[in-house]
C-alpha cells in the first residue's frame, strides 16, 4: 500500500497545492463577500454575488473534492494510514465536514445570484453577511487542519495502537 | 510483564471532537428549525412581511 517515495512526494505536492488552493479561494470569497457588504455601487454589489455562485461551484468545490482526496491517497499510501493516528482523523472530520457545509452551501450561492440578477429585488435585502461568516469560518477550520499537518501531535488511535503492536509483534 | 492498554484520547482531541460535534449539531438544528439557511430565511421573513401589508 506504500507508495515510493517520489510517488508520495508528488502526491504530497499535489496535496498541498489543492489545499492551498481551496484556502485561497475562500479568501477570495471572502473579499468579494466584504465588497457586496459595502460597495455603494448597485451593479458592483449585484455583481458581486452572481459571481460567488460560480466562484463557489467552479472553483472551491473541485479544490476541496480534490483536497479531500488527495488527502486520503497521502494518508492511506504513507506509514501514517488514514485513521491510526489522531491528527489524520482529525484532519479527515475537519476537511469531511467543511466540503460537506460547502455542498449544502451551493444552494445558498444560488439563491443570492438569482435575487442579486432580479433588479425588483432591494438592494439590502441583496446584501447579506452569509457568506463573509461561512468563509470566515471556512478558513478558521482549514488553518486548524493545516497547524495540524504542520505539527502532527502525538497521538495514536486505538486503531493505529493494534497495528503497532502487531508490527512489534511479528 | 505488563501489558500497557490502547493510550488515552489525548485532550486536544476530546476538545476538537466536542466543537465539531457541536458545529454539526448546530447546522442540524439549524436546517431542522429553519429549513433553509442564509439569506433564504430573510427572505421569506420579508415575504410574509409584504403579504402581511
Amino acid at each position: 500500500m506504500r507508495m515510493p517515495p517520489g510517488l508520495r512526494k508528488l502526491a504530497l505536492v499535489v496535496h498541498i497545492t489543492l489545499s492551498v488552493g481551496w484556502m485561497g479561494a475562500i479568501v477570495a470569497v471572502l473579499g468579494t463577500a466584504l465588497v457586496g457588504l459595502t460597495h455603494d455601487d448597485e451593479q458592483i454589489v449585484r455583481a458581486v454575488y452572481t459571481l460567488m455562485a460560480s466562484t463557489g461551484r467552479f472553483v472551491l468545490v473541485p479544490f476541496a473534492i480534490g483536497s479531500l482526496l488527495t488527502g486520503v491517497v497521502q494518508s492511506l499510501g504513507t506509514h501514517w494510514g488514514l485513521l491510526r493516528h489522531h491528527w489524520v482523523v482529525a484532519k479527515l472530520a475537519i476537511n469531511v465536514l467543511t466540503t460537506a457545509v460547502l455542498l449544502s452551501y451551493l444552494r445558498t450561492f444560488d439563491t443570492m445570484a438569482a435575487r442579486a440578477a432580479d433588479p425588483t429585488v432591494p438592494l439590502d435585502q441583496v446584501r447579506t453577511a452569509s457568506p463573509l461568516l461561512h468563509a470566515a469560518l471556512a478558513l478558521v477550520a482549514l488553518s486548524g487542519a493545516t497547524i495540524l499537518s504542520v505539527y502532527k501531535p502525538r497521538g495514536l488511535t486505538r486503531r493505529g495502537w493494534r497495528h503497532r503492536r502487531t508490527l512489534s509483534a511479528g | 510483564m505488563t501489558d500497557a492498554g490502547p493510550p488515552r484520547m489525548p485532550r486536544w482531541v476530546r476538545i476538537l471532537w466536542v466543537v465539531l460535534a457541536a458545529v454539526v449539531l448546530l447546522i442540524v438544528v439549524g436546517l431542522l428549525v429553519g429549513g433553509e439557511h442564509g439569506p433564504g430565511r430573510h427572505s421569506s421573513a420579508g415575504t410574509s412581511a409584504s403579504t402581511v401589508r
